[in-house]
């Protein structure tokens, strides 16, 4: 099916930068960069089973923003059955654009924190762009919401042995389960980057 | 016995403005009030089993900050089956101080900040009480998962985890030892000199 909005699933951590570029990164693209097509996932009220915040990662791609190497974001929804469209490993994609978050704030919008999440926005909306265009070859299919209790407590770093990507660029992965993106076609709004190279867990 | 260190862990949502108050709570109590003593958690790592954030909340006793009624963070350690020594329910504290929780979510209004350095003074008094009351006493938690409430609002997790107020806004879970909370005029005079409020912050009108 078409896509006719995107779902922004921020990592939910509070404790490192890269979770607060992932927050601040979501409001920007939600309020200012495509604002009625970014619906925010919350990640502690998708587990409560709040409605809205179910239903939204289960009727539109998710691009899940994990602030650090334990991929919280893109974890949250494996174990939940469901496989984001992409995923931005934002320590990863902060040194390739040449980003030194080691400085930044955790608690402040502020600085380095709030001038990466910035560019992340932008980095979103476009792939986003490409996947909501008139006649983009971008398609849905709703996955079904499971639940896997059995699969708590195992994480690993990158989601090695769980998920595998596709690198379209350093910190930005997409499952290799997942349609590709329309850059990689060679189409769509976002930046083209065609090609794209198999990686075990990304990162 | 007292405890070496307690853990708070804030709802830290996304969508509603009142988790940018709890989380802000949270970095005061954490970096401001009781550096070094007290843990600060974020609630994914703790269902997806980081090894770090796990132990926390299993060595130490929990200080859950739920901002709003869906009661996330209370729910979220309900999921491995820990019991929070004690939960702060932002409702019932902003009843009473009359700070409003304010629009803004990058970062809170004044008022926002204002009614995080409420939720952060009753936080650390009863940290406090815990790392200090030779009578205060914690066993070591086990996580495990437990999904009932899993993707399901339907669960009463008030009735689940036997919350009983104990103050306003302050709630003390069964099966649990008891805190005593006292005001104390000097965390208070801290909260007000030390930790500056913003109206601005790097261009974001606060």
């Amino acid at each position: 099916m078409a896509v006719r909005r995107i779902c922004m699933h921020a990592c939910g951590g509070i404790t490192r930068v890269g979770a607060t570029v992932a927050r601040l990164a979501t409001y920007v693209v939600a309020e200012e960069l495509i604002p009625e097509k970014t619906l925010i996932s919350c990640a502690p009220a998708f587990l409560r089973g709040v409605e809205e915040d179910v239903l939204m990662v289960v009727k539109s791609p998710s691009f899940a923003l994990d602030g650090c190497e334990w991929s919280c974001g893109t974890n949250l929804l494996y174990l939940a059955g469901i496989t984001p469209a992409v995923r931005f490993l934002l320590p990863e994609y902060a040194e390739a654009q040449g980003f030194d978050l080691t400085g930044g704030s955790r608690r402040f919008p502020s600085g380095v924190t709030l001038e990466f999440s910035r560019l992340v926005a932008e980095r979103v909306a476009g792939i986003a762009a490409g996947m909501m265009e008139r006649g983009s070859p971008y398609t849905f299919k709703r996955p079904e919401l499971k639940k896997q209790p059995e699969r708590w407590f195992r994480s690993a770093s990158n989601m090695a042995g769980l998920v595998d990507f596709v690198q379209i660029e350093p910190g930005i992965y997409r499952p290799d389960t997942m349609p590709p993106l329309p850059e990689e076609l060679g189409g769509g709004a976002g930046d083209a980057r065609a090609g794209g190279e198999e990686v075990d867990g990304g990162g | 016995m007292a405890v070496e260190k307690v853990t708070i862990f804030p709802c830290g949502g996304i969508g509603d403005p009142v988790s940018s108050v709890t989380r802000l709570a949270g970095y005061i109590l954490a970096d401001d009030l009781l550096p070094g003593r007290v843990e600060l958690v974020s609630i994914p790592p703790v269902i997806t089993g980081v090894p770090d954030e796990l132990e926390l909340v299993q060595a130490y006793p929990v200080i859950a900050l739920d901002g709003c009624g869906h009661r996330c963070g209370s729910n979220a350690l309900n999921l491995v089956g820990i019991r929070p020594a004690a939960r702060l329910f932002t409702p019932r504290v902003r009843s009473e101080t009359k700070h409003a929780i304010g629009r803004r979510r990058p970062f809170p209004e004044i008022s926002g900040q204002k009614l995080a350095k409420d939720l952060a003074e009753r936080a650390a008094a009863i940290a406090r009480n815990m790392l200090e009351d030779p009578e205060y006493t914690f066993e070591r938690q086990e996580a495990h998962p437990n999904p009932e409430g899993l993707h399901d609002e339907s669960l009463n997790i008030e009735e689940t985890l036997g919350y009983e107020e104990v103050d306003v806004g302050c709630f003390q879970c069964s099966g649990m030892c008891a805190f005593k909370l006292e005001k104390d005029p000097e965390l208070r005079r801290r909260l007000e000199e030390e930790v500056r409020e913003y109206e601005e912050l790097d261009g974001f009108e606060c």
